[in-house]
């Protein structure tokens, strides 16, 4: 087990004034290994996305805690999270997620000169696109791109750093059927590559890929058998 | 012509050398006639001065109209040229009214100048993306 | 790379990216626009001040009415008007009174080229303590008769002949600039100008024809003992002298030091209007700014930068725009002051000297300063707000 949740939950005011709230996720526990693929499926607006942004530190839980190797990811300073999201996670943030005043090249090299100067990642980051297939287009800008090639982007830069955790939130919506399966065989890669990998679908399809796959209704996650 | 070929400065040497023509014609114009009808000197610093804008109209405008990129960098030095000689024409090249209070000091000579600079500017400009366009 | 990233986003919006980079211009340009002017017209009213150099200036009593005097020195209206010279002694005995010069004004009707009428202002070498100091720094050497001064207005240069009243008057030299009406002169010694007299008399200039130039003089410039009071020794002048009027000098500036506050105090409310709403417009376009491009920096989040860093890529952008705009503004604030300054102080209306080089670089620098201020200071505001933002709202709000 890399990363591990415990007892997590969110809760939102629905008006900040009153003490009228609703919990986007209830009360949950959820680990992820390494080597596999975890899959969690439900309703748009079951807490899915929730979820795994509190599990990628982006999102402090109301109650619990996420445990990366044992530590605590939300008693670390702001930096030192960042650091470690940047350095040991790779997310797919859902839709496009590349910034539009860099070429393709360059989005995918960004996370490595986050906290790095020095250094060549160059060859790597053609690697990457090499094999997410959008390697001609290196050069390009995003907004040149199709929804499918900023997905395949979104998923290199997050391989960059060689994390050991990747969560992907709804890689393959709006996709065709051919971009669906490039996506979800690069994340089966990535798992077979050692990889702790989580994702987040609505889409029955990419089920046949998962490990273990959770459903998620009304923030409460169960575990389907498989 | 390909509309790649064309460049912001393509558009803006036309409309500073119109607006030098015209400009100097019926805006920041050289004083008046005297009592008696006659014209003072700088009248005919202006009349220069709009002279060579029509010149520099028709030269920006062959500059916007031609394709070829060594016509365009020979137009573009040789209005860059002009526009240096026009600003001279007020007050060096004519001499201007006695008082430096009247019109043609505070306002065709400052004008013309300004402009010319701008066009000379815009010309160096031109010539500089042409150059890299042409390494490239 | 990530260094390179504010620039980067500036260039990739280029239409906002000079939205804001125009505001700041305004900035700057009132900045250093409004220092400008301001300080040319407290140097002018300055040059004014040790330009006419005497304490009291004595007029005909008819000159005076009308204001003939202001009119020639301050208005840079060309006139003239005469007096008996045997007044000139007459002031002279007048106790606390150090030194006394005539001074002779003659308005050409009409000089060679132009339709305009030049001042011709004569003093007197033996005697002149106004003129001569200011002389000096571009004319060491004697004017010989028929010699002329030309101020820095009138557009001849050394060794180049004026035309007076059909005489020919050879420029001898060119005076410094002093920003006052007084640049729009011709200076010549007694002796020209009543070579010059003369010939006017002979063209027919009216007041001149009835009685002889050698007697006649325009005013008398006088300077005060130290020690004793200006205005008693200008009351004594006008109680003793008939037909006299003594005028104090110290009158004649109040009036434009006067207009000068009341103009410093428009031009900086105004200033500080442009200055006040550039800062609020800058405000809030980084703030919407960062409003529009949250999903960027929610996966610059992601990708691991923290907020420290968000906060620095905000504020790296906002100094580059506030260091281009300030000096955009600095240079429209250029081409326009100096080259069309001559106008400017003619609308004015009031002296208008521009400042040396050091003080005009000096005062640009601080302009383009205060603009790249200004750029991290409106968008602190925003840089911490997306330090605040949640990202995983961000990201699921799609």
């Amino acid at each position: 087990m890399i990363l591990k949740a415990e007892g997590i939950s969110k809760r939102y005011f629905r008006n900040t004034n009153t003490a009228n709230y609703f919990y986007a996720v209830k009360k949950t526990d959820l680990p992820l290994f390494r080597g596999e693929l975890t899959a969690i499926t439900g309703r748009s607006g079951s807490g899915k996305s929730t979820l795994l942004n509190m599990l990628g530190g982006l999102l402090s839980p109301t109650e619990g805690r996420v445990l990366y190797d044992g530590r605590d990811i939300y008693a670390l300073p702001d930096k030192e999270l960042s650091k470690l999201r940047n350095a040991f996670v790779g997310i797919v943030p859902q839709g496009q997620s590349a910034l539009s005043a860099l070429t393709v090249l360059e989005n995918v090299m960004l996370p490595y000169y986050m906290y790095k100067k020095d250094g060549d990642i160059k060859d790597r980051a053609g690697e990457l696109l090499e094999r997410v297939g959008i390697l001609s287009l290196a050069n390009a800008y995003p907004n040149e791109l199709s929804g499918g090639e900023n997905r395949r982007l979104a998923i290199a830069r997050a391989l960059i750093h060689d994390p050991d955790i990747i969560l992907a939130d709804e890689p393959t919506g709006d996709l065709d059927d051919e971009n669906t399966k490039t996506v979800l065989e690069l994340l089966r890669a990535a798992a077979d590559d050692k990889k702790a990998v989580l994702l987040v679908t609505h889409e029955n399809d990419a089920l046949s890929y998962a490990d273990r796959v959770y459903r998620m209704n009304g923030g409460e996650l169960t575990e389907c058998e498989g | 012509m390909s509309k790649k070929n064309i460049n912001v400065t393509d558009i803006i040497l036309p409309i500073i050398s119109v607006i030098i023509a015209l400009g100097t014609a019926f805006i920041f114009h050289a004083c008046g006639a005297k009592e008696d009808g006659s014209f003072m000197n700088c009248h005919w610093a202006e009349c220069v001065v709009i002279g060579l804008g029509i010149l520099m109209t028709f030269l920006s405008c062959a500059h916007l109209c031609t394709s070829s990129a060594q016509a365009k960098m020979g137009l573009s030095l040789s209005l860059a040229a002009v526009s240096v000689f026009t600003a001279l024409v007020p007050g060096v090249v004519i001499k201007l009214c006695m008082m430096k209070d009247m019109r043609c000091h505070t306002v065709m000579r400052p004008a013309v100048t300004v402009l010319c600079a701008v066009m000379l500017a815009a010309c160096v400009v031109d010539m500089f993306i042409r150059k890299k366009k042409g390494s490239n | 790379m990530l260094t390179k990233l504010p620039f980067k986003n500036l260039v990739n919006r280029p239409a906002r990216s000079a939205a804001l980079i125009i505001i700041s211009a305004f900035l700057s340009f009132s900045v250093f626009g409004g220092a400008m002017v301001l300080s040319s017209l407290q140097i002018g009213l300055g040059s004014l001040r040790s330009r006419l150099g005497a304490d009291i200036i004595a007029v005909p009593d008819k000159a005076a009415r009308q204001n003939d005097l202001e009119a020639i020195l301050i208005q840079g209206r060309p006139g003239y008007f005469y007096m008996d010279k045997e007044n000139l002694d007459k002031i002279s005995c007048i106790e606390g009174i150090e030194a006394v010069s005539a001074q002779y004004y003659l308005a050409s009707l009409s000089a060679g080229c132009c339709s305009m009428p030049v001042q011709v202002i004569g003093f007197d070498p033996e005697t002149d303590f106004s003129v001569k100091p200011w002389i000096q720094k571009s004319y060491k050497k004697q004017l010989n008769e028929g010699d002329v001064l030309a101020g820095a207005n009138i557009n001849a240069e050394a060794g180049e002949n004026l035309r007076f009243y059909g005489e020919t008057c050879k420029v001898a030299a060119k005076l410094d600039k002093t920003g006052t009406e007084l640049d729009n002169a011709v200076y010549a010694d007694s002796a020209t100008v009543k070579m010059l007299m003369a010939a006017a008399k002979k063209k027919g200039v009216g007041v001149l024809e009835k009685n002889d130039p050698e007697k006649l003089i325009s005013s008398v410039l006088i300077k005060v003992k130290d020690g004793y009071d200006v205005s008693k020794v200008s009351d004594e002048i006008n109680i003793h002298l008939r037909g006299v009027t003594a005028v104090k000098t110290q009158n004649m500036i109040s009036g434009i030091a006067q207009s000068l506050s009341g103009i410093s105090e428009i031009t900086n409310i105004l200033m500080w209007a442009i200055r006040a709403l550039a800062l609020v417009i800058m405000a809030v376009a980084f703030s919407m700014m960062i409003n529009e491009r949250k999903r960027e920096f929610a996966v610059l989040r992601v990708i691991g930068a923290s907020r420290k860093r968000l906060a620095g890529i905000v504020l790296t952008e906002s100094v580059i725009v506030g260091c281009m705009g300030g000096l955009t503004g600095v240079l429209a604030a250029c081409v326009l002051i100096f080259p069309f300054g001559g106008l400017l102080e003619q609308k004015i209306g009031l002296p208008y000297l521009v400042p040396d080089v050091k003080t005009i670089l000096l005062t640009a620098v601080s302009a383009v300063l205060a603009a790249m201020i200004a750029g991290p200071l409106t968008a602190a505001f925003s840089a911490v707000k997306i330090g605040r933002m949640d990202t995983g709202v961000i990201l699921n709000s799609n």
